[in-house]
């Protein structure tokens, strides 16, 4: 156990306190804290901007006179427009033609008839806001005669158990930031793999293993790589997550001591994900126990090769298989085939990146992904347990065959060996 | 105590060590002598318990060898076996804490060695930039910091200069005179005979010659005779008992079937001209390996 624990401490003192480690988190973490604060900041540098303010005079003299028509349309004129701002007038004019001569009235719009399809006198000193001013009158107008001409009333679908499930549009917008929250997952699955990999080769092709097998058991060895490097994974992401949560402090000190009114990125997204929580703690122990599954190939390919340039070539299939999950899991969603996605990720290897997208956008529900990360958690420790005797004769044999032969040959010894 | 005890070890219908027997007592320098693929590294790992064999077993002191007791044992294999990225300071703790020793004495007895072997400025230094000499070092220190009851050395002398062997066989005399219990491999026989004890020779996983270097010496009885006279090589190659002569620059070497027969050549060479050398010598370790199986002469 001791020596277990030396090994652990080893690997992990040798990974974190490198100085490209080190280096390569605070940029990262700048780069996560400078996201996760993207609206602020941009609001913040150019919160010194003076806001332009356009003052307008609406009168209403149609037969809907008790409309309150300026206050809606300021409203839209604001609604789509930061950087100006439009405020009613708060004066008053003798004549329409006064308008001209009265220095701080920008607009003035008439309106008279019937207010379905009224008369516009449309009064614009700076000709820049005609556009806007003409195309936020019609958005008006279509609703105003909506407003009239019909009267809506929703009816409810009829509550028969059934999940009614989400929108297209939501459905599209989680696809979209699942795709991209799975693509840290996959380069972190990729670097761990790396690193356990090379890890071994460099000890196998210097043939220091033989010493060390010599003192702690093939298998201790074994675990003590996957745990040091699935430790790197949790670390590394609970970093991650502390600049997460950094960025969100530094984003809540910018809104509370400004008059800056954007929303932080995770803000926006955990207001359009409704499932976050679960989303996240699904990635979290997908990535988790699916890292460890991949951690077990990568082993065995590591023990199976004898230099680095044998390993280089025998990961092939692990990247292919980070690599397929990887596209299954972004473009099958796409597509609409949800039961090919749902039948993906029940395979172990192609779990653990489309297993936290089919609960995201619905395809399979809490229990459902639940048993797919138990089973994927079953698979791995079966895989560990026949892969253990199989490092055990690879690590310490230098076997120069093609890679299938190589791995029948250790088979067969492995478990000739346990009987 | 270490006891090899009938130990096969057998890959399907290979047989990689047939039936080896034999055992070290504390104090003894054993050697375990062979031709490439003779079977010496196969042996080595099954005394260090990494091949399990299929038939019989090894004992150390009573008690099998394994992970529990691996402690006591160093285990330095033929080919390096470095870490290059680490520096020496960094390999020999890890290998040391891999013996469950602590970090003190770890670095006290790493100090010590690297005084021994007068690489001291090299501690810090990544291994990769040493030279292949300082490497040898540094690999013949890692089985040694843990000061083991039982070394198990892989070939210790392949590519070592005079003055690094003789450095490495002091090591292993200070170890002897310890009382602690030393195996080794070489392919060099001339080099083992002069300071081992024991030997086993293998070939093809086959032992050939077994036991005591001094027994198994007097066990072949053929014998050899350096003569420096003016001789008649053909009357010697005539006489009763003598199988091939040999000019040498140095002297005459006679090679006879036992000593039975030094009598005759003596007799001889007592009747000739300037006689300035007359040696009876046993026949050399590698000269027995001949014998048994052929080869080179002095190298396996």
């Amino acid at each position: 156990m001791a020596k277990f624990k030396f090994l652990i401490m080893h690997g992990l003192k040798s990974r974190l306190l490198k100085k490209s480690f080190i280096i390569t988190n605070i940029v990262l973490g700048l780069v996560i804290v400078g996201l996760v604060n993207v609206p602020s900041i941009i609001d913040f540098f150019s919160g010194e901007e003076e806001i332009e303010s356009q003052h307008v005079m609406v009168v209403n003299d149609t037969h809907d006179d008790a409309f309150p028509l300026e206050e809606t349309l300021l409203a839209h004129f604001n609604q789509a427009y930061e950087h100006e701002q439009y405020k009613a007038y708060e004066g008053d004019l003798a004549t329409f033609d006064d308008f001209w001569e009265t220095g701080d009235i920008d607009i003035l719009l008439v309106f008279t008839g019937d207010l379905i399809a009224p008369d516009v006198d449309v009064y614009i000193k700076d000709d820049g806001h005609r556009n806007h001013i003409l195309s936020n009158i019609q958005v008006f107008l279509n609703e105003y005669q909506d407003i009239q001409y019909a009267n809506y009333t929703f009816i409810e679908a009829p509550d028969v158990g059934d999940d009614p499930g989400m929108d297209d549009e939501t459905r599209m917008f989680i696809q979209g930031i699942v795709s991209i929250l799975v693509l840290p997952m996959f380069i972190l699955i990729i670097i761990t793999t790396q690193f356990l990999g090379v890890d071994i080769i460099e000890e196998k092709s210097s043939k220091a293993i033989e010493t060390i097998i010599s003192s702690v058991p093939a298998k201790v060895h074994l675990l003590s790589k996957i745990v040091t490097n699935i430790t790197f994974l949790i670390v590394q992401s609970v970093i991650f997550l502390v600049f997460g949560i950094l960025g969100i402090l530094i984003s809540h000190a910018i809104l509370t001591t400004t008059d800056i009114e954007a929303m932080s990125l995770l803000a926006e997204l955990a207001e359009r994900i409704p499932n976050w929580p679960g989303m996240l703690a699904f990635m979290l122990a997908f990535m988790i126990v699916g890292t460890l599954l991949y951690l077990c190939l990568a082993a065995l390919i590591a023990s199976i090769a004898t230099t680095q340039e044998d390993y280089q070539t025998f990961q092939a299939p692990l990247i292919f298989l980070l690599l397929g999950s990887y596209y299954i899991a972004i473009f099958l969603p796409m597509l609409g085939l949800d039961s090919v996605v749902q039948v993906a990720a029940y395979i172990p290897f192609f779990s653990t990146l489309i297993a936290p997208i089919t609960y995201a956008t619905g395809v399979t529900g809490l229990m459902e992904t639940v048993l797919i990360l138990i089973l994927t958690g079953a698979f791995t420790v079966l895989f560990m347990y026949y892969i253990a005797p199989i490092y055990r004769v690879a690590i310490l044999s230098y076997e120069e065959t093609k890679f299938f032969k190589r791995i029948a040959f250790y088979v067969k010894k492995a478990f000739a060996k346990n009987k | 105590m270490l006891e090899v005890k009938d130990v096969q070890l057998r890959y399907g219908d290979f047989i990689a060590v047939h039936h080896l027997d034999f055992s070290i007592r504390p104090g003894e320098i054993f050697g375990l002598l062979g031709t490439n693929g003779a079977g010496k590294t196969t042996t080595f790992r099954v005394i260090m318990g990494l091949l399990e064999p299929t038939e019989g077993e090894v004992r150390y002191y009573g008690d099998s060898v394994g992970y529990h007791n691996v402690d006591e044992i160093g285990y330095m294999i033929e080919e390096r076996s470095l870490l290059p990225k680490m520096t020496v300071k960094e390999f020999i703790l890890y290998i040391g804490q891999l013996k469950s020793m602590p970090k003190p004495l770890i670095l006290e007895r790493l100090d010590y060695w690297l005084e021994y072997f007068d690489i001291v400025s090299y501690k810090d230094k990544k291994i990769k930039e040493l030279s292949k000499g300082n490497q040898q070092k540094v690999q013949f220190m890692s089985p040694l910091i843990n000061d083991p009851k039982l070394l198990v050395l892989d070939e210790p002398f392949a590519g070592l200069d005079p003055i690094n062997t003789d450095l490495f066989v002091k090591v292993i005399r200070e170890f002897q005179k310890q009382g602690k219990m030393i195996v080794f491999s070489s392919h060099q026989l001339d080099h083992v005979e002069s300071f081992c004890e024991k030997v086993v020779v293998l070939e093809k996983g086959e032992v050939i010659i077994q036991g005591d270097i001094k027994k198994v010496k007097e066990d072949f009885k053929k014998l050899t005779i350096s003569i420096n006279a003016d001789v008649d090589v053909e009357i010697l190659q005539g006489l009763d008992g003598v199988y091939r002569v040999i000019e040498d620059t140095d002297a005459i070497r006679v090679k006879i079937k036992s000593d039975e027969y030094v009598r005759d050549v003596f007799d001889y060479v007592k009747s000739c001209d300037n006689i300035r050398k007359f040696d009876v010598e046993q026949a050399s370790l590698s000269e027995i390996f001949v014998a048994k199986v052929g080869g080179a002469r002095g190298q396996v």
